[in-house]
């Protein structure tokens, strides 16, 4: 069990841990995952049936589109969201979302977190210092 | 971040809770992205149509207009999921209905105007050079940003609520002109000859860059490039992508010349655009000749579209089942009903629709009628968005890009 660190830029949110769900696929929050279930929706996207409920995600940057600022706190309202939202390289929308569901929210690592973390790992996110701690092979 | 002494006042609640909570919000979004200060908007835009906003949005429409919130931005409106006039004719529930018009009463007291379209400019809401607003929607953010060089971000749809409540935005990302300097060329090589071209263009060029911090400037244009014209790259630029400005040398304003659009900035990459490139984007819509419906309406059809497909039709008649529909915006039709073209389509079979879109509607009406169909237009933005709405509702509809000529050969055939 080792245990990596990647440093982003300060995020939003409070401090929490959880496990990672990675999406290799730009995501559209609305239209690749359910709202109402949270489960990934869209055939050939890399989270097509999986849930992202409680997990951290861990993600390119986002599809365009407004939705993501109404979809995310929808989810988190219906107990399916994320945790927590990792991104390469986040945009408004999202964060806008993130703030609003209350979840937190980082970007801008000095590494690729897509390179770097891999689903199942155990995440300990700081976003006050931008910090994520990777736990690998849990 | 740097709050005036009224900001602070009114984040510490001296306005109520509704300002509050919208301050708060403005304080943390500007602060994820570095924001030193706050910025006043003049005018702001809104999505609000019942069914995208999710019942989350409707909760906070109500919850804000319950506090007493006002707008204090010059705020518009998006279109709709359907024609508040013509609703019945689009199979809409009218449990639906009544569900928009509560939302439509609340924001109509809150300050708002009923444009119901992206084309707020040609509705007299137009923004100035320079001037900061908080827009949502991607072709009327876009095109606010390259048009008009206003600045707005791509706001989310309850940001822009929220921000034209505060009558604030946090002043980054685009607001500020080190981020709208282009820092990708884009050397148009490919002969634009139909409109649908236009937005093909768009499209490859947005699906190729696709960052938000990318800002192509687009050289090799013609200057008799019309706003018609450059909307449809607005609309088609930042489909799935997050591109939210361009430059158009010689063209927009913010780039009479190259070196102006760059200021300083070196080109990341050239990307030429040829005539094949344009080509795979039809291929990627490509499809059968074989149509159930054309739908014409990202961007919403000037009266200058309107004439073109009255022209192309030349008194023939649309095919007995081909739905021929075309979604514009209250002005033109007006002009449109005044200059005779709207008899003229209608004679034709076709049907015509303001203060909705084609994209708005596929995620409800349309997934039943159009499933297992085919459906033509001429914008990419309506195949993207028509098909993934379409398709998170496990309808099956296949939607094609074609010129308007096109369309109108395969719906009259």
């Amino acid at each position: 069990m080792s245990t990596l660190m990647i440093r982003g830029h300060k995020g939003f949110g409070p401090s929490v841990e959880g496990e990672a769900l990675v999406s290799t696929d730009p995501v559209h929050f609305f239209t690749d995952i359910s709202v109402r279930t949270g489960v990934g929706i869209r055939k050939g996207h890399s989270l097509f049936n999986k849930s992202v409920k409680g997990k951290i995600l861990v993600l390119p940057t986002p599809k365009g589109g407004c939705a993501h600022a109404v979809a995310i706190p929808e989810m988190v309202a219906n107990k399916v969201g994320p945790k927590a939202l990792v991104f390469t390289l986040a945009n408004p929308v999202v964060v806008q979302g993130a703030v609003l569901a209350g979840i937190p929210v980082v970007d801008r690592f000095d590494q690729d977190p897509l390179r770097v973390i891999e689903t199942g790992d155990w995440l300990r996110i700081d976003p006050g210092r931008g910090v994520v701690e990777i736990v690998k092979g849990t | 971040m740097q709050l005036t002494s009224e900001e602070q006042r009114r984040l510490d609640g001296s306005n109520g809770e509704a300002d509050r909570f919208a301050m708060e919000f403005l304080v943390k979004v500007g602060e994820f992205f570095d924001a030193e200060s706050l910025v006043d908007v003049g005018y702001a835009h809104l999505i609000y149509e019942w069914a995208m906003i999710l019942p989350w949005g409707v909760a906070l429409i109500e919850d804000m207009y319950r506090k007493g919130a006002r707008f204090r931005a010059y705020t518009t409106t998006n279109c709709l999921g359907f024609d508040p006039q013509r609703w019945a004719d689009l199979g809409v529930e009218e449990q639906e209905v009544e569900h928009q018009r509560r939302l439509t009463d609340m924001v109509y007291k809150m300050g708002a105007i009923g444009t119901h379209t992206q084309a707020i400019a040609l509705m007299g809401s137009v923004p100035r050079f320079g001037q900061h607003v908080a827009y949502t929607e991607s072709e009327t953010v876009t095109f606010a940003n390259s048009y008009f060089g206003a600045r707005t971000n791509l706001e989310g749809y309850a940001g822009a609520f929220i921000e034209a409540i505060a009558g604030k935005t946090p002043k980054y990302g685009l607001h500020l002109w080190e981020n709208r300097r282009a820092n990708v060329i884009v050397d148009v090589q490919a002969p634009l000859t139909h409109l649908s071209d236009w937005s093909a263009l768009g499209y490859f060029v947005g699906q190729t860059l696709r960052r938000y911090d990318v800002i192509p400037a687009f050289v090799n244009l013609p200057l008799s490039a019309t706003e018609t014209q450059l909307k449809h790259i607005a609309a088609a630029l930042p489909t799935f992508g997050t591109i939210a400005m361009f430059h158009a040398v010689g063209i927009t304003p913010e780039a009479p010349t190259l070196q102006q659009a760059f200021d300083g900035r070196k080109p990341k990459e050239t990307l030429v655009v040829q005539q094949k490139d344009l080509h795979g984007v039809y291929e990627e819509f490509g499809g059968s000749e074989t149509i159930d419906a054309v739908w014409i309406g990202n961007p919403p059809m000037s009266v200058q579209e309107l004439r073109m497909f009255a022209e192309l039709l030349g008194g023939r008649k649309i095919r007995k089942g081909v739905d021929f529909l075309l979604f514009t915006f209250d002005g033109a039709k007006v002009m449109a009903d005044n200059m005779g073209i709207t008899p003229s389509l209608e004679d034709a079979g076709c049907h015509i629709y303001t203060s909705a879109c084609p994209i708005m509607i596929a995620g409800n009406t349309f997934a039943d009628r159009y499933d297992g169909k085919t459906v033509m237009t001429t914008d990419t933005k309506t195949c993207c968005y028509g098909t993934s709405l379409m398709g998170s509702q496990n309808t099956n509809t296949k939607i094609v890009l074609g010129s308007a000529a096109d369309c109108v050969r395969a719906a009259v055939g």
